[in-house]
Formats: C-alpha cells, sequence, structure tokens
C-alpha cells in the first residue's frame, strides 16, 4: 500500500512541479 | 489543501501588492490600501525582521556544521549530542559565523537583483534539488530503508479523523513555503507588468513541497535504516534531528562522510538563500524611503548584526525569538488577507491577477476570504496549546527566562511593535515615497 501511496504522492507533488515549469518555459518562448 | 487555501492565494495577493506597487512591504501597503494602512505593512515588516535577526544564526549553525563535515568530524563513536551542547554554548563562535552569514548576504544583496540575488538562486536552488536528489537516492539503497518508506508513505483512517493533522498541515505550509512574509511581494517589485502571478505562485509553492517531499525521502529512510530509536529521532524536533540523529548516522553509515558533506551543504543553500531573501525584503523598505542600494544594504546588515547578537549568544533568547515571530507569521498572512478583502478580491482578481495569468482559476484566490477563519483555528490552537506548557503561569512574559514559550511573552511582544507600528504609521507614510521606476 505505501508504494501506491507514494507514487501517488511523486505524481501530484513532483508532477504539479513539472506541470508548472512546463507552462513557465512555454510562456517564455512566446515572449521570444 | 493547505497549499491552495492558504499558501497560493496569499503568495497571490503579495504578487499583486508588488507589482502594482513597486515598493517593499510598507509603502505597498500604503499604496494599495491607503496611507491609514502603512502601520499594517509596518507591523509586517517587524515581523519578518524579528524572524531575520535569530535565523542568520540558524544559518550559521549550518555553516559549522558543514565545515565539521568537510573536516571529517563526524567519525564512528562521535557523542554527536555533546558535541552539540558544547557548540550551543559557544556563543562567541555563534556570533562570529552570524556575522560572517550576514556579511555574505549583504554582499549578494548589494549587487542588486539581476546582479546579486539571481545570480546567487540560479545556482542555489537547483543545487539543493540536485543534492536532495543523490541524498534520496543513497538512502534507498541502505538496509531497512523500507521500514522508513512504510512509516513516511502509510495513511491511516484515524489521520485523517484528526483535526490536529490539519492544524499541523496548515503550520507547515505557513512556515515552509514563505506565504504572508513579504518576500514573494518584495520579488514581485522587480518583475515586468504581464508576470503571471498565478502561475509564479502555484510554482513556488511546489518547488517548495517537492524539496521537502525530497528532503523527507533522504531522512526518514536513513533515519528508520540506522537508528535505534527511530520514533525518538523523528520526534527530537528540527535542531536535534539535523544536529545530533542525522550527524550520528552520517558518522556511523557507509559513505556517511560524502552524505554530511551533501546534507549541510543543502541545508546552507537553503537556509542561505531564505536569508538572502529576508535581507533584501529589509533593504527594499529602505530603497523606498530614499536610500540608494549600498546605504540600504548597510542599513539593513547592521541592524541585522545588532539585533541579531542576543539570539547568536543566548539560545533561550533565540528560541523566544523563534516562538513569538514564528507564530507572528500567521498575524502577517492575516493582514495580508484582510488589505486583499478591504480592496476587494474579485476587484484584485479582475484587474491585475486574470488579465496574465494562464491559470484563470478564480476559486485558487477567492480562498483568501477564508483567512480570518484560518487564523482564529490555527492561532487558536497555537494559544490553547501554549497555555496547557504553562498551567497558571501562561501569561508570563519575559523572554530570558524559564517562561520561553508563553502565550504571555508572544501577545506582550507582538503588543509592543503593533503599538509602535500604528504610532509611527504617518511618519511612516510620509517617508515611502519612492517607487521603483520600472
Amino acid at each position: 500500500m505505501w508504494m501506491f501511496n507514494m507514487a501517488v504522492v511523486m505524481v501530484v507533488v513532483l508532477g504539479g512541479l513539472i506541470w508548472c515549469l512546463r507552462h513557465i518555459a512555454m510562456a517564455k518562448d512566446g515572449e521570444e | 489543501m493547505a497549499l491552495f487555501l492558504w499558501a497560493i492565494p496569499l503568495m497571490a495577493a503579495e504578487g499583486v501588492w508588488g507589482k502594482v506597487s513597486r515598493m517593499g512591504i510598507i509603502g505597498s501597503f500604503k499604496h494599495m490600501c491607503g496611507r491609514g494602512w502603512t502601520w499594517a505593512g509596518a507591523l509586517m515588516a517587524v515581523i519578518v525582521l524579528g524572524i531575520v535577526f535569530y535565523y542568520g544564526v540558524v544559518v550559521g549553525w549550518c555553516m559549522r556544521y558543514l565545515a565539521y563535515a568537510v573536516m571529517g568530524v563526524f567519525r564512528p563513536g562521535l557523542d554527536t549530542e555533546a558535541l552539540w551542547k558544547a557548540f550551543a554554548a559557544n556563543g562567541m563562535q555563534q556570533s562570529l559565523l552570524f556575522a560572517l552569514v550576514v556579511a555574505i548576504c549583504m554582499f549578494i544583496t548589494s549587487k542588486g537583483v539581476a546582479g546579486g540575488l539571481e545570480k546567487a538562486c540560479k545556482v542555489m536552488v537547483p543545487g539543493i534539488f540536485i543534492l536532495l536528489v543523490f541524498l534520496a537516492i543513497r538512502a534507498a539503497f541502505l538496509p531497512g530503508a523500507v521500514k522508513g518508506y512504510e512509516f513516511y508513505f502509510t495513511a491511516r483512517a484515524s489521520d485523517f479523523l484528526n483535526p490536529k493533522t490539519y492544524l499541523e498541515a496548515f503550520t507547515q505550509v505557513a512556515w515552509s513555503t514563505g506565504a504572508g512574509w513579504g518576500l514573494f511581494l518584495t520579488y514581485f517589485v522587480y518583475v515586468k507588468k504581464s508576470e503571471d502571478i498565478m502561475l509564479t505562485a502555484t510554482t513556488t509553492c511546489f518547488a517548495d513541497t517537492s524539496a521537502g517531499f525530497l528532503a523527507g525521502m533522504c531522512v526518514i529512510p536513513t533515519i528508520f535504516a540506522y537508528s535505534p530509536d527511530p520514533m525518538a529521532a523523528v520526534k527530537s524536533g528540527n535542531t536535534g534531528l539535523a544536529f545530533i540523529h542525522m550527524t550520528k548516522l552520517f558518522s556511523e553509515i557507509p559513505g556517511g562522510a560524502i552524505m554530511a558533506i551533501a546534507f549541510f551543504l543543502a541545508l546552507v543553500l537553503a537556509a542561505l538563500s531564505s536569508e538572502i531573501a529576508m535581507i533584501e525584503m529589509g533593504a527594499r523598505i529602505l530603497e523606498d524611503a530614499g536610500w540608494d542600494r549600498k546605504k540600504a544594504t548597510w542599513g539593513i546588515g547592521i541592524t541585522t548584526l545588532l539585533l541579531g547578537l542576543p539570539s547568536a549568544m543566548n539560545m533561550t533568547f533565540l528560541d523566544n525569538q523563534d516562538w513569538v515571530w514564528g507564530i507572528g507569521l500567521l498575524l502577517a498572512g492575516l493582514l495580508m488577507g484582510l488589505g486583499a478583502m478591504k480592496i476587494g478580491v474579485r476587484k484584485i482578481w479582475d484587474e491585475h491577477i486574470e488579465p496574465y495569468t494562464q491559470m484563470k482559476h478564480y476559486w485558487m484566490f477567492a480562498a483568501i476570504r477564508f483567512f480570518p477563519v484560518w487564523f482564529a483555528i490555527i492561532f487558536g490552537w497555537w494559544t490553547w496549546q501554549a497555555i496547557t506548557w504553562y498551567p497558571g503561569e501562561w501569561y508570563k512574559w519575559l523572554p530570558i527566562s524559564k517562561y520561553t514559550f508563553t502565550v504571555g511573552t508572544m501577545y506582550w511582544q507582538w503588543a509592543i511593535a503593533a503599538v509602535v507600528c500604528i504610532l509611527l504609521n504617518n511618519w511612516l507614510a510620509d517617508r515611502m515615497t519612492h517607487r521603483l521606476e520600472v
């Protein structure tokens, strides 16, 4: 069970960060 | 939950304050909410400066332990508790380290935002993540690390039904993300008008949570793999965990010397980047009063050095200041929330956030309306806890005494700060006149 929980936390936390960074990069590309 | 209900809306409000007013905490409150609210910005500044003055001492501890790690002090059989107690009792050594920390922060801040802060953060922040990933991977290969993961990732239904879980989550988020400290506000003084506030606030919160998550992936498996009493180590608080228990493990485990260097280097980078941001916050306030950057940096640096020395010399005083101004951050958040409600939450969203953001979710900002409720619950909980720690004596207040964590000492110091800020309202408002030209 703990492995499933770890996977969920990883997807939410690290996935959330990657999603944000990707959108910042896209916004920067749009400006250039 | 706590990120979305507390940190993100608060940071978004801070971003608006900085970007629209182009002034630091005090000037931005005057600009956004009117002259009569200048005191609120000043009180926020006092709370954060109260933290700056002792936090530099903690950065000094991390630097000393990094030096210990590099010098190979952590060897098998080392009594890490005795090492910590000897260091904690040495006020002179802590003062010198504190002075070094302030000097580093002043040097970086004096170079300006693009030339100093941005360059330093571009190295420090990725550095923290690289070190944490390295430590987490190393910890995964320790025999018995699985016990740590089981502890870290096992969710019990009883915990979800326990109100304390939610209160601690909100408290953690309030401290860890830095929402309501005015740091985000200060950085947003320098951004371009089209900067996406919601996306930046959300990124900051997720980056902070990711760093915390990775730190847990390094610390908890290591403790459960090697500590004879893992629960005692986990419950020993941040200071005991980092400087006594983790140090003990590093001195015993294979490859511990390298892990110790990586661990304390990550701590130094994380702590230093926060201290630099706080010094910048103080310097920006002085610049708003017409000081040039060099003079402002010296002004805040010397003030930090003088007012931080009592914390460097006396650990009880440091603990007291951590208690008073650490909880004070909740008050700072409340002031920010009340300021936003005074202007109008919808108005702020429509005029300053929505036109420039990809994340057009109004609810993410509207949650700021609930701030008085969160404040009442979390602050009430802390107050009640502190009363139970000192039965019959909770109202006593002397900072350097056995009454370090009383409700009395917190309320008195807050009250003095609030009265001074209110009395100086007009004087401060007259001086906050120099907006940054962008």
